[in-house]
């Protein structure tokens, strides 16, 4: 039986994840997580974070740049492992990259029609609720992209059937573009009722719409976290929308991506704001 | 594609079996099938956890870690493993030394001669375990505020050290550091299997840290 705490992991993991840790104890570290399943699983688990970390910086970087960047200082070890390693001058190009990224925002700001129609995409789905304004003005071109219309209201079953009269009502409230008092509704439904997940959608999207952002996303956190169901990968399109409104890019990738992996409805537009994202970093 | 194994090879030999060295090495010089799978099944994992730390590329990671296996394989079957209890530090060998020879562009002209009737490596269910473990970093890295996530990708993506990271945070070194380790530890917990948690329940083979 293998009765090891994860001690040497401790000691190693994140040196040896890093490439920095003396090849001696590469070596020794190597020849337990062989044999030891439960550091071979933190192992496991912090290559599958830098992939996904790596994912992130594959479009950007998510800190501000000091105009003046310390060099990396590597050991050998280090050099040895670091045959993909991120080009860190490429952070030193970020400073200069501003000046063309603050031109670029002025573009976005003062000629709105002359992007490409899909790339913001302010308008939303068609819907009465499509009427109101996005709840907060972006500020910076990461915000610019944030859609933050509501969605139209799909019925998932057919009208009436099983359907909470608390939900029917707010569905009305919500079609008709009155936010507050579908809010009001939704938080009737019962937790039970067969709608009850789609009225923690429904009702986070209002919230998002009547400028609770925080809110909106706890609720939207919930839903995924309920797992498949079909307001999954709208919660994650919004999740990354709150995000972007947030100017928290690297969170919104995060949130696109996971739209994207479930192929659903929000595919296109996922995949064109993730397009739209990755030149605004480009442009930085 | 695997060709169907022979009489011999449906021994009703369990797989707990094969958790000794030992058994397993001498199972399969003896042309046992199952011991050749239940090899690939407990080193194909930490294979490849070896080569991507070293490598840093997916691609070549997986590319590799077959070669890995076969050249073991073929090894094991021709009896060329003395001491069964160096099996762990053998594989390990062999992986290292097809990973120099990829880094020093010495790799062999020729491919390995693989033999027909190796044992599964296709991962099927490694690729699966792999996804489910991609979909647990997403949402452990979501879970993380922006600047521990900031800490940590610097860290391990762009391989700053706390000072160049406490500089470009405007934080002091001390909590870069505290943040760094509270969330690696963080994301590790959330990303692991949570079976991982119960060590007692898993078996090494041979040695016993």
């Amino acid at each position: 039986m293998n009765h090891c705490t994860g001690a040497p992991a401790e000691l190693w993991l994140e040196r040896y994840i890093q490439g920095t840790l003396p090849d001696s104890e590469a070596q020794q570290f190597e020849e337990h997580y062989f044999d030891c399943p439960v550091c071979l699983a933190q192992v496991e688990a912090l290559q599958a974070v830098c992939a996904r970390l790596g994912q992130l910086t594959a479009t950007e970087s998510p800190v501000q740049q000091s105009p003046v960047q310390q060099p990396v200082q590597q050991s050998p070890e280090k050099k040895r492992a670091t045959l993909i390693s991120w080009p860190t001058a490429a952070a030193a190009v970020a400073a200069l990259a501003a000046s063309l990224l603050i031109v670029f925002l002025g573009e976005r700001f003062l000629l709105p029609r002359v992007l490409p129609a899909n790339v913001t995409m302010q308008t939303g789905p068609q819907s009465p609720a499509n009427q109101h304004p996005p709840a907060t003005a972006p500020s910076s071109s990461i915000a610019q992209l944030a859609d933050l219309a509501l969605p139209p209201f799909r019925a998932t079953n057919l009208r009436g059937e099983g359907e909470d009269p608390n939900f029917t009502s707010a569905m009305k409230a919500y079609s008709a573009g009155d936010c507050r008092a579908a809010n009001a509704a939704l938080s009737r439904v019962p937790a039970a009722a067969d709608n009850a997940l789609a009225a923690q959608f429904y009702s986070a999207v209002c919230q998002m719409h009547l400028g609770n952002l925080p809110g909106a996303a706890a609720t939207l956190q919930r839903v995924t976290a309920a797992g498949d169901s079909p307001q999954q990968e709208a919660a994650f399109y919004y999740l990354a929308q709150i995000a972007l409104a947030r100017n928290d890019s690297a969170l919104a990738r995060i949130n696109l991506d996971r739209t994207l992996a479930l192929h659903g409805d929000f595919e296109q537009r996922a995949r064109r704001q993730s397009g739209a994202l990755a030149a605004t970093a480009g442009k930085r | 594609m695997s060709p169907e194994p022979s009489d011999a090879d449906l021994s009703p030999t369990p797989p707990q079996a094969f958790q000794d060295h030992a058994h397993l090495v001498q199972a399969i010089a003896a042309g046992d099938r199952r011991a050749e799978q239940a090899f690939v099944d407990r080193y194909l994992p930490p294979v490849r956890a070896m080569l991507l730390a070293r490598s840093r590329n997916p691609d070549l990671a997986l590319d590799l870690r077959q070669d890995v296996m076969i050249e073991a394989l073929c090894a094991l079957r021709a009896g060329r493993l003395n001491d069964p209890e160096k099996l762990t530090q053998f594989v390990i060998g062999i992986a290292r030394n097809l990973l120099n020879s990829h880094f020093r562009s010495e790799r062999r002209t020729e491919a390995i001669e693989a033999p027909e009737d190796l044992p599964d490596l296709s991962c099927a269910t490694q690729a699966v375990e792999d996804e489910e473990r991609s979909q647990r970093a997403l949402h452990a890295i979501s879970s993380l505020d922006r600047v521990d996530r900031d800490i940590l990708l610097l860290t391990l993506v762009e391989g700053l050290k706390p000072g160049a990271i406490a500089e470009r945070l405007g934080l002091s070194n001390d909590v870069v550091r505290q943040r760094k380790q509270r969330a690696t530890r963080r994301v590790v917990e959330l990303v692991r299997p949570q079976s991982q948690n119960q060590p007692d329940r898993h078996f090494i083979v041979g040695r016993v840290i």
